[in-house]
């Protein structure tokens, strides 16, 4: 049953004042310029925090292209926790206030390393919500709505997330049923060295990372024990715990990956698993091999909802370009760069971690569901391993011809 | 063996895993029960050398050197111990807190 507009807006007015508040702090008005005055018909988004840094490079890629197909595209956005923004979306939420917005040529010193500026939309005219972001399964935000039949669902790949220590520590590893001690039961778990929940460091409900990490160990959102805090607290309060032993914390990739001097991942053992692995094929590579191989157990999908025409694909034009772009797949017509050269969407996916679609070997179908074999019906295994370093067999190509029974996919022959 | 996801009961073992399950799990949970390390400090990584367990074996010859993986898996229990070159850890954590036959108990 679908939930009134007005219980609705409570609900998402909570779930955002828990979920860490996505809407940036209200600054001056006189420094925060008027939507209209730096965009020209933005795509308005909510994501989650785990999906910014792919989202920033990407949309201003786009922007700074030499080809006015991709310079349209241009992005509003808020963070907040993927059942926020399943629920938002779902609701048909028109959007006002402040919001993040990608620079284009205007700002020509901007760089995506840099907080993105704010723009404000006014509350007499508000946008809509044109596109909805979830870093997990979306069927694991129980108290969402009843999904619009018109709402399409894009995967762009998959998020890992993680157990962290900080640096001092001398773990290296968590077993599942550590973990169900752990977060179920916190300072009675009897877990050494986790037997204090003051020391565990953990996300709200509607956070990607926690309804990820949770449903891998069977613990219920609403019961797992530990301070919760944002994505960036977390990693603070790891990194910089005075009692690192006791101390565990959660935190996606995406991050994990910008602050691996800081804190440490652990490897994770899954229920019925013989030995604990970590993302990566070892603690030090950035490879995600475990990932796609399906050793590493708690990681989801990001997917994007969003409006659909009759053939599946977003109605509206420029949005259907945004999602091709983060999606990784082929732009018509392809987004050149101004510097030269044709912008590439799935290397900004595999530059921040993220997993694409086309490079994974098992998948779930929903939150801590059980992995089977997978395949793409357009892999990408050679260049994704090409781009993260990982040795293989692969054989260069320029077209099918030198590819045998396969397919020339991204410079590299695969099986097809 | 599984918590289900509401945290009220333990085993959850679905369709063919289940025959699976049987003779990979008393391997797993004996590991626990008879093993007196509770930290990392005993875990011993290990970069390599993932021997390969023969179709329709269990697996459960992995304790004493032999076969430990699966190198061409098809079931969810056999891809999560695939054969791989990864950097892997031995953890086998005493756990005061299982049942008395193993399980894990409801979440309060």
């Amino acid at each position: 049953m679908r939930m009134g507009a007005r219980r609705a807006g409570a609900v998402l007015a909570v779930m955002t004042v828990l979920g860490g508040a996505a809407v940036a702090p209200r600054a001056d008005a006189q420094t925060i310029p008027a939507c209209s005055t730096v965009l020209t018909n933005p795509i308005v988004l909510r994501i989650g925090a785990t999906q910014e840094p792919h989202l920033k490079p990407l949309a201003r890629g786009l922007r700074m292209s030499s080809e006015s197909t991709a310079q349209a595209v241009q992005v509003a956005y808020l963070t907040s926790g993927t059942c926020t923004n399943v629920a938002a979306i779902y609701n048909g939420e028109n959007l006002s206030g402040n919001v993040r917005y990608i620079p284009g040529p205007e700002m020509p010193g901007w760089d995506p390393s840099q907080p993105s500026p704010q723009c404000s939309i006014p509350v007499g005219t508000p946008l809509p919500l044109d596109v909805g972001n979830a870093a997990a399964f979306a069927s694991a935000c129980t108290n969402a709505p009843t999904k619009p039949a018109d709402l399409g669902e894009f995967r762009v790949g998959e998020q890992a997330y993680l157990f962290v220590v900080p640096q001092g520590s001398s773990q290296t590893a968590l077993t599942a049923e550590e973990g169900y001690f752990v977060f179920g039961f916190g300072n009675t778990g009897q877990v050494t060295p986790w037997n204090d929940e003051s020391f565990f460091y953990i996300l709200p409900s509607d956070r990607s990372t926690l309804i990820t990490t949770m449903a891998a160990l069977g613990v219920p959102l609403n019961k797992a024990r530990g301070q919760r805090l944002a994505p960036l607290e977390v990693l603070n309060a790891v990194a910089q715990s005075a009692t690192p032993e006791k101390t565990l914390g959660l935190a996606g990739t995406d991050l994990y990956d910008t602050q691996r001097e800081r804190v440490k991942a652990l490897a994770y053992k899954a229920f019925g698993q013989r030995f604990a692995y970590f993302a990566d094929s070892t603690g030090t590579a950035v490879d995600k091999a475990n990932v796609r191989n399906g050793l590493y157990g708690p990681w989801s999908p990001s997917s994007y909802f969003t409006k659909v025409g009759t053939d599946g694909r977003p109605a509206n034009p420029r949005i259907d370009y945004l999602i091709r772009a983060l999606s990784g797949g082929k732009l018509t017509p392809p987004a050149t760069r101004a510097s030269g050269g044709d912008f590439e969407p799935l290397d900004e996916i595999i530059k921040v971690g993220l997993v694409p679609d086309c490079a994974m070997k098992v998948m779930r179908s929903f939150e801590g569901g059980d992995l089977s074999n997978y395949e793409s019906s357009e892999p990408c295994h050679c260049y994704y391993e090409a781009k993260v370093g990982t040795p293989n067999q692969c054989k260069t190509c320029t077209d099918d011809t030198t590819c045998g029974a396969g397919k020339c996919r991204h410079g590299y022959c695969e099986a097809r | 063996m599984r918590a289900n996801s509401n945290g009220t009961g333990v085993v959850m073992v679905r369709g063919p895993f289940a025959v699976l399950l049987v003779a990979v799990l008393p391997l797993l949970v004996g590991c626990e029960e008879t093993t007196t390390n509770t930290t990392d400090g005993g875990t011993t990584p290990i970069t390599d050398g993932s021997s390969p367990i023969p179709p329709n074996d269990s697996g459960a010859g992995g304790e004493d050197g032999g076969y430990d993986c699966f190198p061409d898996p098809k079931t969810h229990l056999e891809i999560i111990n695939r054969c791989s070159t990864s950097q892997r850890i031995d953890k086998k954590p005493t756990l005061p807190g299982l049942t008395a036959d193993g399980g894990l108990p409801a979440i309060p």
